[in-house]
């Protein structure tokens, strides 16, 4: 499919929109001069989709991102969430779509490092406001999901890189968000450790979750089943990856 | 969170927290020292009696003083009238003072003592008067008999194993048959009272002379009737001093309320001092908290930025950093309170044993550990908004991408 659909979500036909990004600019004012991280990017990306966002730095695709992952607001355009206009959202509006829509996945992992790998999976339920019994369980389902069942009470630093990669999918798993955005996730891993992790994706991907997965990793790209590439602010390319490296194809494809 | 943040960073915490500790620590000694001096006050006031007026020369509240000194003594004889003419009261008895005193019994000898020539009903003027024996009766009065009643510390100077009752002292080389003492009865700013003998006044007047300044003690035989015989006693009194219309008082009518304007002075002062100690020393501690509070929130502004991807608010941001500066301020308020009570109890019995200061408890009010949860609590937010306030209006784009 193109990923340049100008259509609104809501009328996309019979097909929901995640994300649906229609003509984003963001600027920054450095001194007199006006830098332009986007500039009138237009992106759709629908459910289930698992999606690779490449570009050299500077290319944009970090602006990309936090756009995306109501990190950051965009300067002109708007951009639907689930049908929902965020690019007008005030902050705790858009902290609620980053606790609920959104699981982060971090090149650094970014687990508190005093808390054990139970709490650290916990911490969105808690600004979620689930109640603590369910916050536990639903923490150990989690952490079971990504195969760390005997690894719940150990703390970031008595875990491996590929473990902790896994707390950290875990913790973006908890709250069953709409899309899992994942930021050179095995960027710190070694090839080994990354493939499992890179595994796991293709797992929850074929499990229905939509993955959008930022990455300058050819290698790592190629386990998506669309590649957005991005250059100076504007989508270079956009279209279905011929060259996919799972071992096995999806059976649901959401690719046409 | 907050406090598992605090647990790495226990030394600096601490250290942190030392003007919270002396500023609560001040708060609570201020708190002690004047619970001390309000149990005293009650003590002291008992002791004068809240029925009865003092009828003297001197004004207790130090005002009109040199006025007072030109004013002619009471004199026996304007007491027997006063006490003639007063039909409200219920006793009127005379008392008169004489200080410094030498008395012996066998070996031992005390100075310093207060010798008080008072009338038979002198008892009635304070309730519990007598330890043990009793107080002279109206023969040994009438009759000017070298009868005594002792003070607490005579009896345990003078008497230190013996029972004093029916043995004889000796006051200024003069024999006395002591006929009972009274219980410890000094309290703030009436410690004299326990080196006090009570004597009968007309044997008073024969060891001393009778040209003495009388005090005249009216009982009015309960509260509610003292304004009644307070009027009654200045009429009476301005007769007896045989004063025109037109003159002013040349006595004054007093009444334990004196004692509670000195001590109410005395309240404002230690007041002042510890809220301007207490003043100072938030101001440090508070820029302490603020200061380390910064750090804290520029330490971890990555732990920010990851917080607020998962979805934390500026308010929960805000709040977090808030209990965290709340949680120290009230970890100091602890130590404060724990290093409070040790004063507390080490000093009321050092100061006891020391410099005879009774009226401090060894333990702290319980109101003021209430008193410091609170003041630390405001003190935290005050300190900690700042920089919780800069922690929670961190951009999350800008705070993952800090080391």
């Amino acid at each position: 499919m193109s990923g340049s659909s100008s259509a609104q979500p809501e009328n996309a036909a019979g097909e929901v929109q995640v994300i649906h990004l229609a003509n984003i600019t963001r600027m920054y004012v450095m001194g007199s001069e006006r830098i332009y991280a986007l500039r009138e990017v237009t992106l759709g990306i629908r459910r289930n989709e698992y999606v690779a966002i490449m570009g050299p730095s500077g290319s944009g695709k970090s602006t990309l991102m936090n756009i995306i992952g109501c990190l950051d607001t965009p300067s002109s355009g708007d951009y639907y969430f689930n049908g929902e206009l965020v690019s007008t959202m005030n902050d705790a509006d858009l902290a609620a779509i980053r606790n609920q829509q959104i699981g982060f996945v971090f090149q650094t992992f970014n687990l508190l490092p005093r808390s054990d790998a139970l709490r650290n999976v916990e911490l969105p339920l808690v600004y979620a406001g689930v109640g603590s019994s369910e916050r536990r369980e639903r923490a150990v389902k989690a952490l079971e999901h990504v195969g760390l069942a005997d690894r719940m009470t150990h703390k970031p630093n008595e875990l491996s890189g590929g473990q902790r990669q896994r707390v950290a999918i875990a913790r973006a798993l908890v709250t069953r968000p709409s899309i899992i955005l994942a930021d050179e996730p095995t960027g710190n891993l070694d090839t080994k450790t990354g493939d499992e992790i890179m595994r796991l994706f293709e797992e929850l991907w074929r499990q229905g979750n939509t993955i959008i997965l930022v990455t300058h990793e050819e290698d790592i790209a190629r386990h998506a089943a669309r590649i957005i590439r991005v250059r100076d602010g504007r989508i270079e390319s956009d279209g279905p990856n011929e060259h996919r490296l799972a071992s096995k194809e999806p059976a649901a494809a959401g690719i046409a | 969170m907050a406090v598992a943040a605090l647990n790495a960073n226990k030394l600096r915490a601490v250290l942190t927290t030392l003007g919270v500790v002396i500023g609560i620590g001040t708060v609570l000694m201020m708190g002690w020292f004047l619970a001390g001096l309000d149990s005293a006050l009650e003590q002291t006031l008992s002791i004068f009696g809240d029925d009865v007026l003092y009828v003297a020369k001197w004004d207790w509240t130090g005002e009109n003083w040199l006025a007072s000194r030109n004013r002619s003594d009471i004199s026996f004889n304007q007491y027997q009238q006063f006490k003639q003419r007063m039909r409200t009261a219920e006793y009127v008895v005379p008392t008169a003072d004489a200080g410094a005193k030498k008395v012996q019994f066998g070996d031992l000898q005390m100075n310093g003592t207060v010798i008080m020539g008072a009338g038979f009903e002198y008892s009635h003027i304070v309730g519990d008067a007598i330890a043990r024996g009793r107080f002279f009766n109206e023969i040994e009065d009438e009759n000017a008999l070298p009868v005594a009643v002792l003070g607490q510390q005579i009896e345990e100077n003078l008497f230190p194993n013996v029972d004093p009752i029916g043995k004889t002292i000796r006051i200024e080389g003069m024999p006395f048959l002591v006929v009972g003492t009274m219980p410890k009865r000094g309290a703030l700013g009436a410690d004299f009272l326990d080196r006090q003998i009570i004597i009968p006044l007309r044997r008073f007047f024969g060891l001393f002379s009778k040209a003495r300044d009388l005090t005249i003690c009216v009982k009015a035989g309960g509260a509610d009737k003292l304004e009644n015989v307070r009027y009654e006693a200045i009429g009476v009194m301005r007769e007896v001093r045989s004063l025109a219309p037109e003159q002013k008082n040349d006595f004054a009518v007093n009444e334990q309320k004196e004692f509670r304007q000195q001590m109410d002075q005395l309240r404002v002062i230690v007041f002042g001092v510890g809220i301007a100690m207490t003043g100072l020393s938030f101001l440090v501690g508070s820029i302490g908290i603020m200061n380390i509070m910064f750090v804290s929130v520029t330490e971890r502004t990555k732990e920010i930025g990851v917080r607020k991807a998962l979805g934390a608010t500026r308010r929960s941001i805000l709040m977090q950093f808030l209990v965290e500066a709340v949680f120290l301020c009230l970890t100091g308020s602890l130590i404060a309170f724990i290093f409070t009570s040790i004063v507390a109890l080490i000093g009321s019995q050092v100061l006891r044993e020391q410099a005879g200061i009774t009226f401090l408890s060894s333990t702290l009010p319980l109101s003021q550990i209430v008193v410091a949860i609170i003041v630390s609590v405001i003190v935290g937010v005050l300190a900690g908004i700042i920089p919780a306030f800069r922690g929670a209006r961190m951009d999350p784009v800008e705070a993952l991408r800090a080391e």
